[in-house]
């Protein structure tokens, strides 16, 4: 069972079926070693045109999923498919086709940036590394530039001399020169102050209105997400708990998890209910809880949560939530602030469909 | 009411050519009995020189003018041995990375034990240290860390971030000071793990009374649980007052500017895809 498009949109650009990577970990003895699930089953799709969001805080395994899909990681099980093309494990025309085709904005815009080259050097470093000419490289620059409101005094200083904001927007810049079919966005907002996230927030919006970009965007800013996304899913302890469009996760979200991220965000109009206070923290994967991983922690938890990992529902068209209390006839605060009934669940459609 | 902390035209410099590098200038602050005051600004601004400076603990950056009273007691002129009484009994520090402020050879029950003082009359570790003990295991469960007997048998990298942070709340109160310190203590923390922290921040200043100063970038952690915001930028307080008055009407301009830095980031031309 997984979390499949809807059929008749396409190929989608890249896709992952019950991806699940296990880490070698040694616990205190040095002759021993465990291997510690550390994503469990992910499965998601990302089309054309879409800004796929992951959300989760940091322990849930968000920067093990972009790491397998760049190939850093080896995965154990599942696979990952880009155009709908098979992504071998190691070298491979797959893995070709995914590594030409997509670009990384990463989480710390300074440290990703060579020293040793000045900035507008740095933006063209994809094209040269495919051969491109001093002449195409050049006109990539001035438009970017154009496009990207990125003054001409800034291209030659060195990434020590310029703001944590400016540098992130070369980055940006440097993603975007090759045209890729896929952006990955690692946090991109984290090392930069208020302002610097506003204005940069504002430029994605932007570029990926004009650019028609494709984008994974990992973050645990809700501000972010909320500006950009076109689906949100919701990452616990390497499970997708949650999955839906955006609309629908921010109007109604389904998971006690999810109401207690939008509340603990601290966005004015994102939460206006009572803030819910979780305890405790996500355990680490060599404690994972049997049954539901969030159980521990769940204010909606009751005897069923601590001994049966709950199955995937669907509650709204194209929403999903791996939640027991789905389905039956709790109440629960919405992001309106009102008590609402939650929906019954109908089976998901997808479990007669082939995967 | 008096204040208890006044800071008045305070004026602190880094060495450097000439007069050196000014990073607070001008600045005054006051913070009240019993208060949660928040001090927000953007990093760079100086709101920790002005934290480590309260201590006197600004080396090697120079107060060049200025004061700052704490009841009624100056501080700028005190030497180092009186200071050393002071800090820790009246008023305390604590800072964004933990993990950094304790020494990663020695078990947490080491960590305490070194810090860990409270008030002077009660017991010290070499004295009695059952009673010691029992005082500290209280006072960790009291913050939220359960099973302290043997949470304090592992080493620090062994506890979350979050434990780790209430480790040092339970360090910086523990001698029960009129001003606690806190910089950017939740910057580095979930959200979820923040809002734990907060409403905890909010339980130990009611059951110690201490006067409570926030320091943090983000304006809407500030808002969540402090009484009175000050903004910081480039060394001086631009604008202070009532933390609802600040968020909801804001006079200065960079303060208008952070108020709209916090809101959902929506460019109010575009539309979603």
């Amino acid at each position: 069972m997984s979390v499949v498009s809807e059929p008749g949109v396409g190929v989608p650009v890249l896709s992952l079926r019950e991806l699940s990577v296990l880490l070698p970990v040694r616990p205190g003895d040095i002759f021993r070693s465990r291997s510690v699930p550390v994503l469990n089953g992910v499965s998601l799709d990302v089309h054309a045109g879409e800004i796929f969001c992951l959300v989760g805080e940091s322990g849930a395994g968000k920067t093990t999923l972009l790491d397998v899909i760049l190939g850093f990681c080896v995965v154990q099980k599942g696979t990952i498919r880009f155009r709908g093309r098979q992504v071998e494990q190691g070298r491979g025309p797959g893995r070709l086709q995914l590594n030409r085709n997509t670009q990384v904005v990463f989480q710390d815009p300074v440290a990703s940036l060579s020293p040793f080259r000045p900035l507008g050097r740095s933006i063209v470093e994809p094209l040269q590394a495919r051969g491109a000419d001093r002449a195409e490289m050049r006109k990539t620059v001035r438009q970017l530039c154009r496009r990207m409101q990125i003054p001409r005094s800034l291209l030659r200083r060195r990434p020590s001399q310029v703001s944590a904001g400016q540098a992130q927007k070369i980055c940006i810049a440097r993603a975007l020169s090759t045209a890729p079919d896929l952006l990955l966005l690692d946090e991109p907002l984290s090392a930069l102050d208020n302002p610097a996230c506003q204005e940069t927030t504002m430029l994605l919006c932007r570029l990926q209105r004009e650019y028609g970009l494709t984008c994974l965007l990992v973050s645990h800013d809700l501000r972010l997400v909320r500006a950009m996304a076109t689906t949100v899913a919701v990452l616990y302890l390497g499970r997708i708990v949650e999955q839906g469009p955006a609309d629908s996760f921010f109007e109604r979200p389904a998971h006690p998890y999810s109401r207690a991220l939008l509340s603990s965000a601290l966005v004015p109009g994102l939460w206006p209910g009572q803030r819910i206070v979780l305890e405790g923290e996500m355990p680490s994967p060599l404690n994972a809880p049997a049954g539901c991983p969030f159980h521990p922690r769940c204010p909606e938890r009751y005897s069923r949560c601590s001994r049966m990992p709950p199955p995937l529902r669907h509650v709204r068209p194209n929403h999903f939530v791996r939640c027991h209390r789905a389905g039956q006839g709790s109440s629960v605060q919405t992001a309106t602030g009102h008590i609402a009934e939650l929906e019954c669940c109908e089976q998901l459609r997808s479990s007669q469909r082939p995967c | 009411m008096r204040p208890l902390l006044q800071v008045e035209n305070l004026e602190v410099v880094f060495p450097g050519p000439g007069q050196g590098t000014p990073v607070l200038d001008c600045l005054d602050l006051a913070l009240h009995p019993r208060e949660i005051l928040g001090l927000v600004g953007e990093s760079g601004c100086g709101k920790s020189v002005l934290a480590r400076t309260l201590l006197r603990l600004e080396a090697p950056a120079r107060i060049v003018a200025g004061s700052i009273r704490l009841a009624g007691v100056e501080l700028t002129g005190r030497s180092r041995r009186q200071m050393r009484s002071i800090r820790g009994r009246w008023i305390t520090l604590a800072i964004q990375n933990p993990d950094g402020a304790m020494d990663p050879l020695y078990p947490m029950a080491r960590q305490f034990r070194e810090v860990y003082a409270p008030a002077p009359g009660t017991f010290t570790w070499r004295k009695e240290k059952t009673a010691w003990q029992e005082h500290l295991f209280r006072r960790l469960r009291e913050v939220g860390i359960g099973s302290p007997e043997e949470r304090c048998r592992q080493y620090p990298h062994q506890w979350s971030r979050g434990m780790l942070q209430r480790a040092q709340l339970v360090m910086v109160f523990a001698a029960r000071p009129r001003v606690v310190i806190l910089d950017e203590i939740t910057s580095a923390l979930d959200s979820t793990v923040t809002l734990q922290i907060l409403g905890l921040i909010r339980r130990l200043r009611r059951q110690y009374g201490s006067a409570i100063i926030l320091i943090t970038h983000d304006l809407a952690v500030a808002g969540e649980i402090c009484d009175r915001i000050a903004v910081m930028c480039r060394g001086r307080i631009v604008e202070h007052g009532p933390a609802p008055e600040v968020l909801a009407r804001p006079k200065h301009p960079y303060t208008g500017m952070l108020v709209d830095g916090c809101r959902p980031g929506t460019d109010p031309s575009a539309g979603m895809v």
